[in-house]
């Protein structure tokens, strides 16, 4: 599904490399964990499956390439809006626009320019239904979305995303802002969402990982150490400084 | 225990002398202290504004903002008793005088109210009516809308006038035959025929180039003579300054032995090869005639005036009875009073007056007696309804009248124009301030320009406005370009826009004089002299973008204003933009928005509440600029509002509306306390422009301070 061919990036006109030749295959209709200690690129890297770096004006890829579905994402011809259209994200800090709840799902296809009532009335019904969200707010879907709790902003926000049917989400740490109640109920929602979506997680917890997916990658300062289905990994780590991570030995 | 209070009593927490927390004591009490002087200085200064303004704006309430500037008179009157006066006249009259110190009441008594009976005849006035001038202006005035489109004065006309003593008047034959014609009062003429010999040269220019001074240029400048002049003359040159010009082809003129003189064969004039005098003998009559009133043909009097330069003639009454002949193209209906219309066709006998119809209409009116002596402010409207309803009352007498400037009335066309300016600032400050503020924070890349920018920005914010006003009057009033037919003789460059049939014609410029007036011109010879010389061909029926400037205008106004806000509105604009979360931006990018939706859909309407916030203030800044408008816009005195008197209709009457220049509050109250007489009479005014003013300010700050608290509350995340 995406393929992370020997990439290296770097946030300053490549005078020091944040990421260094990763290369890893994410499957589709897996979940994938990124998982390492702060400022090891996971998140980095994550950003770069959807072009988010491109916000920062001096960021550049400086070796290899990501393809998704076969295409370069950093071709020439390559739009970053329709690779976005294609690759959802979810951010850390729930993020709802400070509208009604209704108009925070219908976003993204209104700026695709969907305007017929039923059209949109259905696709927000189905992706608040999609983020198991539907029963909770089905009675106030033109309150502001800033009235919500926590785990129900975050879960309006994987609402937003799924409305626009991409084929990734990227998920970058979606739970710790939450309470563990909240967390367990996103982390139901993830496990269902593989059905229909390949998703791409970056979280700090170890548990979470070892929960929800089926494949995990262990990133140390900007290099891929260890890369492989979750239960091996967490189990039989190859590598030293994977199982040290792991057993809470340094991080 | 014991211990215990042992160790109590080694230390001390009492403030020692001189410790920092003292001294951190006394500058708090300072602050404080300084804060209540200012803040009692300033308690002081509106209260005073408020005392001596408040009566003014109590008095005339809200007629103070909804009527025109006035200068009224103030007039010593006697006691009468039964005066009269229209209940409109008498209430107005009340109110100027109301808030006065000197006069809680008027001495007015026995007030009596009653319905005046006025007849007005309603007539048709016949096309190819002939009438003087003043009665067309008095049918103006009594008629709205009645402005005949054209008219022809009428020359074989009588006028009357008068001459306001003795005199001998040169008269040609013509002159002659109609004044024995018309009615002199019994007196003969005495013709006294006299000879004179009138000189004139026939002068050669050769073509070539010269050095002329400013007494030739003087000279020659309205003769038909065609020379280019290479510079120019400026007031103050010296008599011996010389300028390059050149003839560009042999001419020959016929000048006068002035013109001679001043131009020919001296230091700093033309070297002509030949000069030929020419002298014609000229038979001139003189009548004289005693001081009088006369009549005579509009033309001849008109040749009479201008032979005789020296005599005293009342021009004004010749104005007056000038007839002019009205092109109407239909009879049109029209008012007058009767005793108006009984005068009109008694002093126009070629008016042609068809039907009249009377009808009689009522008007409230007021009669009262006046106690004692008094003065009385008024209005020129009362002091002349005053007069005029009470020329039978022999009791009543004025004694004295002085005109005092802005003693009355409002502040209506100031606060128009203010707005005016301020709407036009708005748009253009806000138009352009939002687009700069979204480029600097949301698309430029961070590096050494955009530092440099926001260093300007600050560094223009600080630059004190009538530097703006300055900059305002070179770019926008000078320099300016706009779109004419007819570009202004001082453009500093002009480019055609759109050729429209029509025939080159060569325009007189200043810095370089082409002559060519009169019908003798050679037109295609003098074009081609223009472009052998290298001058522009000017083509009427081009459209032209020139640059030219707007002139002082309301639009150069609130451009300088923009200018000057600019800065301001950018950097907190910006500000605003900053205070929308990265989030928003980055949920919507992911969500698929290109960079303008995501702007547009998830930041600029969070950043709206601030946006407005800062123009709310920039208003207020600008509402009380006087600098930037003083050489760009504003005018002291100023009768019609901005949307009255306009020429044009549609688009090119929004342009004229645009290009006018305005009265402004703050250049208002700057004129009326610091320009013009001062006496107790205009005090009044100038302390209730400015307490109306102070609270326009206020109430535009505590707007932003309310919308800054309302809008935030409601948009949090």
């Amino acid at each position: 599904m995406i393929e992370i061919d020997d990439v290296s990036f770097s946030y300053d006109r490549g005078k020091t490399n944040t990421l260094k030749n990763i290369s890893l295959d994410i499957l589709e209709k897996q979940v994938t964990s990124f998982i390492g200690p702060s400022g090891c690129g996971k998140s980095t890297l994550l950003r770069c499956l959807n072009r988010m770096n491109d916000l920062v004006d001096t960021s550049c890829i400086t070796n290899g390439e990501i393809r998704i579905m076969g295409h370069d994402i950093h071709g020439k011809d390559v739009d970053a809006i329709e690779l976005r259209k294609q690759v959802g994200m979810v951010f850390q800090k729930y993020n709802p626009f400070p509208k009604s709840i209704y108009d925070n799902v219908a976003y993204g296809l209104r700026i695709q320019g969907i305007k017929k009532k039923d059209q949109l009335d259905q696709a927000v019904e189905k992706s608040l239904r999609g983020a198991a969200l539907w029963d909770e707010v089905k009675d106030r879907l033109k309150d502001s979305a800033l009235g919500l709790s926590g785990g129900q902003q975050q879960r309006l926000c994987i609402a937003r995303t799924i409305a626009v049917q991409p084929r990734v989400i990227l998920m970058d740490e979606p739970c710790s802002a939450l309470d563990p109640i909240a967390t367990a109920k996103v982390e139901e929602l993830i496990t269902e969402l593989r059905q229909e979506f390949t998703i791409v997680i970056v979280t700090h917890s170890m548990q979470q990982a070892s929960r929800v997916s089926d494949h995990t990658a262990f990133f140390y300062l900007g290099e891929l150490i260890e890369y492989g289905p979750t239960d091996r990994v967490f189990q039989n780590p190859e590598q030293k400084r994977t199982e040290d991570y792991i057993s809470g030995r340094f991080g | 225990m014991s211990s215990h209070k042992q160790e109590s009593e080694s230390f001390s927490l009492k403030a020692k002398k001189g410790s920092l927390y003292k001294m951190e004591q006394a500058q708090k009490g300072l602050f404080i202290l300084c804060t209540y002087t200012i803040l009692l200085c300033a308690g002081v200064v509106f209260g005073t504004i408020v005392k001596k303004g408040a009566p003014i704006l109590w008095a005339k309430g809200w007629d103070f903002i909804v009527s025109k500037p006035q200068s009224l008179s103030v007039m010593e009157v006697s006691a009468a008793k039964g005066l009269e006066l229209s209940q409109k006249d008498y209430d107005l009259l009340h109110s100027e005088n109301a808030h006065r110190e000197d006069y809680l009441s008027l001495p007015f008594a026995n007030e009596e109210r009653f319905q005046k009976e006025s007849s007005s005849m309603e007539f048709e006035l016949q096309p190819e009516s002939v009438l003087s001038e003043g009665y067309l202006g008095l049918l103006e005035a009594r008629n709205k809308g009645f402005r005949p489109d054209f008219i022809a004065r009428d020359e074989t006309a009588l006028v009357g006038f008068e001459l306001t003593q003795d005199s001998t008047l040169q008269v040609n034959t013509e002159t002659l035959g109609a004044l024995r014609q018309s009615d002199l009062g019994g007196q003969e003429l005495d013709v006294v025929t006299q000879s004179k010999e009138e000189k004139s040269f026939e002068v050669v220019f050769a073509q070539g180039r010269y050095s002329i001074d400013k007494r030739t240029y003087t000279a020659l400048e309205p003769s038909e003579l065609i020379f280019i002049l290479e510079g120019r003359f400026a007031d103050d040159d010296v008599a011996t300054k010389q300028v390059e010009c050149s003839i560009p082809h042999a001419q020959t003129l016929i000048l006068s032995p002035t013109q001679v003189a001043a131009s020919v064969d001296r230091e700093g004039g033309f070297a002509v090869s030949e000069k030929k005098e020419l002298v014609k003998t000229m038979e001139t009559q003189a009548v004289t005639l005693k001081k009088g009133v006369y009549e005579l043909p509009f033309h001849t009097l008109k040749t009479l005036v201008g032979a005789n330069p020296a005599a005293s003639f009342l021009h004004q009454h010749t104005f007056e009875k000038a007839p002019v002949r009205l092109n109407l193209k239909q009879a049109v209906s029209l008012t007058l009073s009767q005793a108006e219309l009984a005068e009109l066709e008694q002093n126009n006998p070629a008016v042609k007056i068809g039907a009249v119809k009377e009808t009689k209409s009522y008007t409230p009116y007021v009669r009262f007696d006046i106690e004692r002596d008094c003065e009385l402010l008024a209005a020129n409207q009362q002091q002349v309804a005053l007069k005029d309803d009470n020329t039978k009352n022999e009791a009543f007498k004025i004694f004295s009248e002085y005109t005092h400037s802005y003693s009355g009335g409002g502040i209506l066309g100031p606060i128009v124009g203010t707005g005016f300016l301020v709407i036009i600032c708005m748009v253009v400050a806000l138009s352009i301030g939002v687009a700069a503020a979204v480029y600097l924070n949301e698309y430029a890349r961070k590096g050494t320009y955009l530092k440099v920018v926001r260093l300007a920005m600050m560094n223009l914010a600080g630059v004190p406005s009538i530097v703006f006003g300055l900059f305002g009057l070179g770019l926008f009033v000078f320099v300016a370009p706009k779109f004419t037919s007819k570009p202004s003789l001082d453009d500093k460059f002009q480019i055609p826009l759109l050729p429209v049939a029509g025939e080159p014609s060569l325009r007189k410029q200043e810095s370089h004089l082409i002559y060519m007036v009169g019908e003798s011109a050679d037109k295609t010879e003098s074009l081609s002299i223009a472009s052998n010389t290298g001058f522009k061909r000017y083509y009427d029926g081009w459209y032209y973008l020139s640059f030219e400037g707007w002139g002082a205008c309301m639009l150069a106004g609130g451009f300088t204003l923009a200018v000057m806000v600019l800065p301001v509105i950018i950097t907190s604009c910006e500000e605003s933009l900053r205070a929308v979360p990265m989030g928003f931006r980055e949920a919507s990018l992911a969500l698929g928005a290109s960079k303008w939706q995501s702007v547009r859909t998830a930041v600029l309407p969070y950043a709206l509440p601030g946006i407005l916030t800062a123009s709310v203030l920039g208003i207020t800044r600008v509402a009380g600029e006087t600098a930037p408008i003083m050489f760009t816009s504003a005018v002291a005195e100023r009768s019609l509002l901005p949307w009255e008197g306009l020429a044009n209709t549609g688009f090119e009457g929004f342009i004229e509306f645009l290009s006018q220049s305005v009265q402004a509050l703050p250049y208002h109250i700057y004129t009326v306390a610091g320009r013009i007489p001062q006496s107790e009479y205009t005090q009044p005014m100038q302390y209730g422009s400015v307490l109306v003013f102070l609270i326009l300010v206020l109430s535009l700050a505590a707007l932003s301070v309310y919308l800054r608290v309302k809008v935030r509350s409601k948009l949090k995340w």
